[in-house]
């Protein structure tokens, strides 16, 4: 008999990747790691720099620069809607701090909430009481140093959260945490500049305008080598079968692809051309950039092979490496 | 009580998938063995057939990721992991968790599932004509396979030899 194989050797159940968390956690990554990124960026900016847009409305002072700077909580609480819409039974969302002590969804539920429940503090206080910033008593320097801390724990949770899957190996990396840092805070700063560049078509562009994006194109041309830097090094540290490493290396070249691009329009803005469409490109390179690394990085994440599969295919001559 | 575990011969297995229709009916009241605690992983091509279920393990993931403690260990119950559904929330974290591919997302009830023994008398055990899956004290099985083992080793060591 001639008989032949109609199936494949491998069996490709074993090795597709993951497709249990999709697109709404990463538009939840997403958000999370930018909204906290804004802040942490918005925050040390107002440390440096103290910018102030005071408007009267109906006889109350109201300050808009503030609002820009310290709005990250805004975006972290809008992408929290995301997470409660992938749970299977969304109305018992609130049960998901019951386990802090082992679980890293119960931790980020905590960290997340005790973020936006900071932040949203200080931008409320700052928005109607722009004065707290000229005295700044002790106990404000103290509930800022606070709320950015959970501002950068927030923006590597992100990160951690897929960490702790320990049998995927593409996010079972210490790079993974650092490498969501490091794109919260360059998509963080993108939106800081765009939102800047926005004021700038309301209110008259003073010396407070220019200042402000040149600091944020210094801050974003820094990160972006950063994250150039740590994309490299995350796929040479990875090191699986001939199929995987070619996924994960197109993947990381696309990525790096989005940041050369906005790069290069930041680069353009800085030394030759201070044209505000270069800042809007730099923009949108950035955000499809950093959304894409999140939604990769889940598509992406090949469960290892279970150690009884591979058992049997050792014992019968089966490899499904490399195949599927 | 004893502790008892699953032990499965995928030698014996057929691949028939009566454990998963038998384990759907018994849990879900359907015959729909995409519902089922049990799934035989299958390589037609060489006729091999793995009945899985949850191995229970001693250090279970999914009982550490599981944010709500709806995964958990019965010490009294053959120290099975089991979920309770009235805590689960549907997030799937203990599925990407465990390393054997469980437990699994019952798109109709929305909430995680996995194995619990049938309450002590696994209905896979009962129905599997070619006892391909039993159920056993966690001690014999880990005996048999030594003795098992044992036996591939000689057969090995017999054939390099002559």
């Amino acid at each position: 008999m001639n008989a032949k194989l109609t199936l494949p050797i491998g069996n490709p159940k074993v090795q597709r990747p993951q497709k249990e968390w999709g697109w709404q956690i990463a538009i939840y990554l997403y958000m999370a790691g930018m909204g906290a990124g804004s802040f942490v960026v918005g925050m040390f900016t107002n440390w440096l720099e103290n910018p102030s847009i005071t408007i009267q409305v109906w006889g109350f002072s109201f300050d808009i620069a503030k609002f820009t700077l310290l709005g990250g909580p805004i975006l972290v609480a809008m992408g929290t809607p995301f997470l409660i819409l992938d749970l299977g039974i969304k109305g018992r969302f609130l049960y998901a701090c019951l386990n802090p002590r082992s679980s890293w969804v119960a931790r980020g539920f905590l960290i997340l909430s005790t973020f936006i429940v900071l932040g949203l503090t200080i931008l409320v206080i700052s928005f109607f009481y722009p004065t707290v910033f000229i005295k700044r008593p002790s106990s404000w320097l103290a509930l800022e140093i606070l709320s950015l801390v959970f501002a950068f724990a927030t923006a590597i949770y992100t990160g951690i959260l897929l960490k702790s899957v320990k049998y995927v190996s593409l996010w079972n990396t210490p790079l993974l945490p650092i490498l969501f840092l490091v794109s919260a805070l360059s998509t963080g700063t993108m939106i800081l500049l765009l939102s800047t560049l926005g004021y700038g078509y309301l209110v008259p562009r003073g010396e407070w305008f220019y200042k402000m994006i040149n600091l944020w194109v210094c801050f974003g041309q820094i990160l972006i080598v950063i994250e150039c830097f740590v994309l490299a090094l995350y796929f040479m540290v990875y090191r699986k079968d001939d199929r995987e490493t070619n996924q994960v290396y197109h993947f990381v070249l696309r990525e790096i692809g989005w940041l050369i691009c906005g790069g290069i329009a930041l680069f353009l803005y800085a030394y030759f051309l201070r044209h505000p469409s270069l800042l809007i490109a730099a923009g949108l390179f950035l955000f499809v950039g950093g959304f894409s690394l999140r939604l990769q990085v889940l598509a992406q994440g090949v469960k290892e092979q279970p150690p009884m599969y591979r058992w049997i295919e050792m014992t019968t001559n089966i490899r499904t490496f490399g195949k599927g | 009580m004893d502790e008892k575990v699953l032990v499965v011969d995928h030698e014996r297995c057929t691949g028939c998938r009566q454990c998963e229709m038998v384990c759907s009916v018994f849990h879900t009241g359907a015959s729909n063995p995409s519902r089922s605690r049990v799934k035989v992983i299958k390589w037609e091509n060489v006729g091999l057939y793995l009945p899985m279920a949850c191995n229970h393990c001693e250090q279970a993931y999914c009982v550490e990721v599981c944010p709500t403690k709806a995964c958990h260990r019965e010490p009294a119950n053959h120290n099975r992991v089991t979920i309770d559904k009235k805590r689960c929330i549907g997030c799937r974290t203990c599925i990407l968790a465990c390393p054997f591919g469980h437990p699994i997302f019952d798109v109709q009830e929305r909430v995680t599932v996995k194995c619990d023994y049938c309450d002590g008398d696994p209905q896979c055990v009962r129905f599997c004509e070619v006892k391909a899956i039993s159920f056993t004290d966690a001690d014999k099985a880990n005996i048999s396979k030594r003795r098992e083992f044992a036996n591939k080793l000689a057969d090995f060591v017999r054939l390099r030899r002559y």
